[in-house]
């Protein structure tokens, strides 16, 4: 039965972002994210209640922080980690409900069979150990799937005040510290129980910084699923599969601290004068800088968030053969590009256009999700509905068909019915390392970047019409002209939405959002856009 | 620990790791120049640079995917009339380039004067090529030749789809020795030439290998697996023969039967351990692996073996002892020699298996502390 309406608890999980290095994001070694233990994660939760989560991330200060795309990135991996552990298990129990229940018949019938029938031929046809199979699993399924109950998940910057310097100390005492990783966490550990007196977060830190340990020195995968011992022999010998490990609680994320880049003087920012080959080639992104009537102005890539991602992916290539990103930020007068280069604004301005692209390609990644989410499963569950023979016993047909023409083809049927295992790792792998390597490029451009500002007449014609806003229809004025420029669509779509937005104030949320982070503070640009 | 340590594994850094990983082989070469013209203006044991001559056209120059580029080996010792004579590999293949720092921070260490060490440096000479397969370094994928010759490292590997044949059971993917010498790629010609002249005859041979980001799905499964060693020792065609009918004793029931084989005076040898018990060249490379768990790092254990005893599977190698392994079936039915079995009388490679990278160097560090105990002061 449908339920219209029903109460929904809201739960906020700490991730506490945490100085180290980890190979994991990108070459230039990653930090670490700590989000809550995944035992106390899933003992949240409640089968009969409905749940809201709330992330709430917490960083050190530094130049150039984590953007908008990067932490819901994060927050993908994580839900995506426990996601796949709750799919691998239920997956298993496919194959071993039914056998289970078999199995406690078998055991029921034989206990009968040797009190009342006395005919001891019944052990060799029963196999009552069968009732035990994948149960640890079974039980740990119980429990992760209460993680449905989650309806949504939301995240946010953490403001705690106590929080950010206690991070920040973690970070000033990370820096004095010498030596490998490990010795470094292990110091870090009895660094944080001394400062900790009844404090939660230096706790946390520490609880975080012993999982580090705890991942660095465990055993492998292999090491941990297989028996290796007698007694657990035994246990492998009723239980008949795999007990998987839980997710961990340990993330990359990227590496904040500058301080750790090698200068490399082959690269081409330092001596693009000498050697003319090593110049930037093909690997650009354009941005234009577009007016908007409330608020700063706004960067528009001039692709698509679809095509941005394509070409992001490019670009990290290029990259890896050491060839600069370059960004052409078109904008529209002569004194927003003098303002703009000026002093240390240049900087910041690195930071702040790349997070504009991550941000542009954080909206392609949502559009996706939506694709897969919503659209996806009606042209599924329509093909299931008109495709007949789609039950489970129907679709053996094909095993039927290959072992009566060549019988020792059973087994290659077997493997390619039911185990071929690599079928999905390799689709997932291919899906998460597309989104992974847009990360390392932008990752890589932070080190290794050029920003070219350029004064575009059609695009200051445009900003100037938006910004005059004759009778309150700068942006339907706009349009034609962008018609008549044939400036990128993107720019259209943006005018399009603004526009939409600006009619009500109930989608002017939807409107903050959408132009969060890719906006440029107009104070940087001089006084024209100083009424927005 | 009885000895007192040669090098110090512990004083890797953070920021030679990430040196190690991201910087191109332009950057590498002129970073570790600079460190070691730092190095000879201190040390009453100045390391000498020898420039790798390209044997087809003579000059110093090779061909990279970022142009022409030089290329050297570091020397440091007694050079006059050595006792031992060591080399020392790193980055065989092009994909596995990150410990060329770990190889420079052992070759900066044996520079800083000290009593242990000088007393090796004036018994012997250590060389060091740090960057073996130049060509592969920069696009980061395995030496690998084509029918001609010349390296043809143009895929990017993203995984091992593109390598038709990975082990090199065809004569196909050997970086270092080939049996056909047409088909030897520039870069191994001249290195082996090299080493020749430069070093003379070889006492010990240590190619330090590392499972890194690169590497596809199944080294997953070793992640954190330690450091393994893969003996080089000379085994006869009728010792391998052996090796391969007996097993390695692991399980409990394993070692029962072994104490009891060990006692009773005529019964058969059941494992390999029993076998090569007398072996002088096993002897010293357990000796290394032992030295590198006194030093606090972690070795290839057998909890993998008696995992992987669930499954009927075929060896590809042998494992002697506990992370010792030898090359086994795999290359030597074909006929195939191993680079470092072609260079020197003995020696062992070295695998650092997935897991942070600190770790790694600091592993291969200490696999290299406890070769020039053993294998240079020992001797």
């Amino acid at each position: 039965m449908s339920r219209f309406s029903c109460k929904t608890e809201d739960i906020s999980n700490d991730v506490l972002i945490l100085p180290g290095f980890q190979e994991g994001l990108s070459q230039r070694g990653s930090w670490f994210a700590c989000s809550t233990r995944s035992k106390d994660f899933i003992k949240q939760f409640h089968r009969n209640k409905k749940y809201i989560l709330r992330y709430v991330i917490h960083e050190p200060h530094s130049d150039c922080p984590l953007s908008d795309g990067e932490l819901f990135h994060l927050i993908n991996t994580i839900t995506f980690s426990f996601d796949e552990y709750k799919n691998m298990l239920q997956r298993m129990e496919m194959q071993y409900r039914d056998i289970r229940k078999r199995g406690k018949l078998n055991a029921f019938i034989y206990i009968l069979g040797i009190l009342t029938v006395r005919w001891y031929w019944w052990i060799f046809l029963t196999r009552g150990e069968m009732s035990l199979n994948n149960h640890q699993n079974a039980v740990k399924l119980k429990k992760i799937v209460r993680t449905n109950n989650i309806l949504s998940r939301f995240w946010k910057r953490g403001k705690d005040r106590e929080i950010e310097i206690a991070l920040d100390r973690t970070w000033t005492f990370y820096k004095t510290l010498s030596g490998d990783g490990l010795s470094k966490y292990k110091e870090l550990v009895n660094w944080a129980e001394i400062q900790s007196d009844d404090r939660e977060i230096y706790k946390k830190i520490r609880n975080a910084y012993l999982d580090i340990i705890k991942k660095l020195t465990g055993h492998s995968l292999y090491a941990e699923i297989l028996p290796t011992s007698f007694p657990q022999r035994i246990i492998f010998f009723f239980n008949r599969s795999f007990a998987l490990p839980l997710p961990e609680n340990v993330y990359p994320v990227r590496n904040l601290s500058k301080e750790l880049l090698y200068e490399s003087r082959h690269s081409p920012v330092y001596n693009a004068l000498d050697c003319e080959d090593n110049r930037a080639g093909g690997n650009i992104i354009e941005l234009y800088l577009l007016a908007s009537k409330k608020g700063d102005p706004i960067c528009v890539a001039d692709k698509g968030p679809l095509q941005l991602a394509g070409t992001l992916t490019r670009a990290g290539n290029m990259q890896r053969h050491d060839r600069e990103l370059k960004i052409i930020l078109h904008v529209g007068s002569d004194r927003e590009k003098e303002s703009l280069l000026e002093g240390e604004n240049r900087l910041i301005l690195q930071t702040r256009i790349l997070n504009a692209a991550l941000d542009t390609v954080r909206q392609g990644e949502s559009y996706l999700c939506y694709y897969m989410k919503e659209i996806l499963p009606v042209f599924y569950k329509r093909m299931r509905a008109m495709y007949p023979f789609r039950s489970r016993l129907h679709s053996l047909f094909p095993w039927l068909f290959i072992t009566n023409g060549i019988p020792v083809a059973s087994i290659l049927a077997a493997v390619w019915l039911f185990i071929d295992p690599y079928y999905e790792g390799k689709f997932m792998q291919s899906y998460t390392r597309y989104y992974n390597r847009i990360l390392e490029t932008l990752d890589l451009s932070y080190h290794n970047l050029s920003i070219e500002v350029k004064n575009d007449f059609a695009l200051g014609h445009i900003n100037k019409m938006i910004n005059d806003d004759r009778n309150g229809s700068g942006f339907r004025d706009s349009i034609d002209y962008i018609n008549q420029f044939a400036l990128p669509v993107s720019i259209m779509d943006r005018v399009l939405f603004n526009n939409l937005t600006m009619e009500t104030d109930q989608l002017l949320d939807a409107r903050n959002e959408a132009n969060s982070f890719t906006t440029i503070p107009s104070e940087w640009l001089g006084e024209e856009h100083s009424h927005g | 620990m009885d000895r007192k340590p040669l090098l110090y594994p512990e004083k890797i850094t953070e920021e030679a790791a990430i040196i190690s990983s991201s910087v191109k082989y332009g950057d590498a070469y002129d970073y570790s120049m600079e460190l070691v013209d730092k190095a000879n203006s201190r040390t009453s044991f100045p390391i000498r640079i020898n420039k790798v001559k390209n044997d087809d056209t003579g000059d110093t120059f090779f061909q990279n995917p970022r142009g022409q580029v030089e290329k050297c080996t570091f020397q440091i010792g007694n050079n006059s009339d050595p006792q031992f004579n060591i080399l020392f590999i790193t980055g065989t293949h092009g994909e596995e380039s990150r410990l060329w720092r770990a190889g420079l921070e052992a070759l900066l260490q044996l520079a800083e004067d000290n009593f242990p060490r000088t007393a090796l440096l004036e018994k012997g000479q250590i060389t060091f090529d740090l960057f073996s397969d130049i060509h592969g370094f920069d696009n980061q994928s395995r030496g690998y030749s084509g029918r001609n010759g010349i390296q043809v490292n143009a895929p990017l590997i993203t995984g091992r789809s593109h390598d038709r044949n990975p082990y090199g059971l065809g004569d196909r993917n050997s970086e270092q020795g080939r049996n056909s010498l047409e088909a030897v790629s520039v870069l191994s010609r001249s290195n082996q030439k090299h080493y020749k002249e430069v070093c003379g005859p070889l006492t010990w041979i240590g190619d330090h290998h590392e499972t890194n980001e690169n590497s596809q799905y199944p080294s997953n499964f070793f992640r954190y697996g330690g450091i393994m060693i893969i003996a080089h020792i000379f085994l006869s065609k009728e010792e391998q023969h052996r090796l391969n009918s007996l097993k390695r004793c692991i399980t409990v029931t394993d070692q029962i039967r072994k104490v009891i084989s060990d006692i009773l005076p005529f019964a058969p040898v059941r494992y390999r351990e029993q076998l090569l018990y007398n072996n002088p060249s096993l002897r010293k490379i357990v000796k290394i692996r032992n030295r590198i768990r006194a030093l606090g790092e972690r070795t290839f254990e057998d909890i993998h073996e008696k995992a992987l005893l669930l499954f009927p599977h075929v060896e590809r190698d042998f494992s002697l002892a506990e992370s010792i392994w030898v090359g086994g079936e795999m290359f030597s039915i074909p006929g195939i020699l191993l680079g470092p079995e072609v260079m020197a009388p003995q020696g062992i490679t070295t695998e650092s298996f997935q897991q942070d990278l600190m770790i790694r160097m600091r592993q291969t560090l200490a696999a290299m502390e406890a070769q020039l105990q053993y294998a240079g002061a020992d001797s």
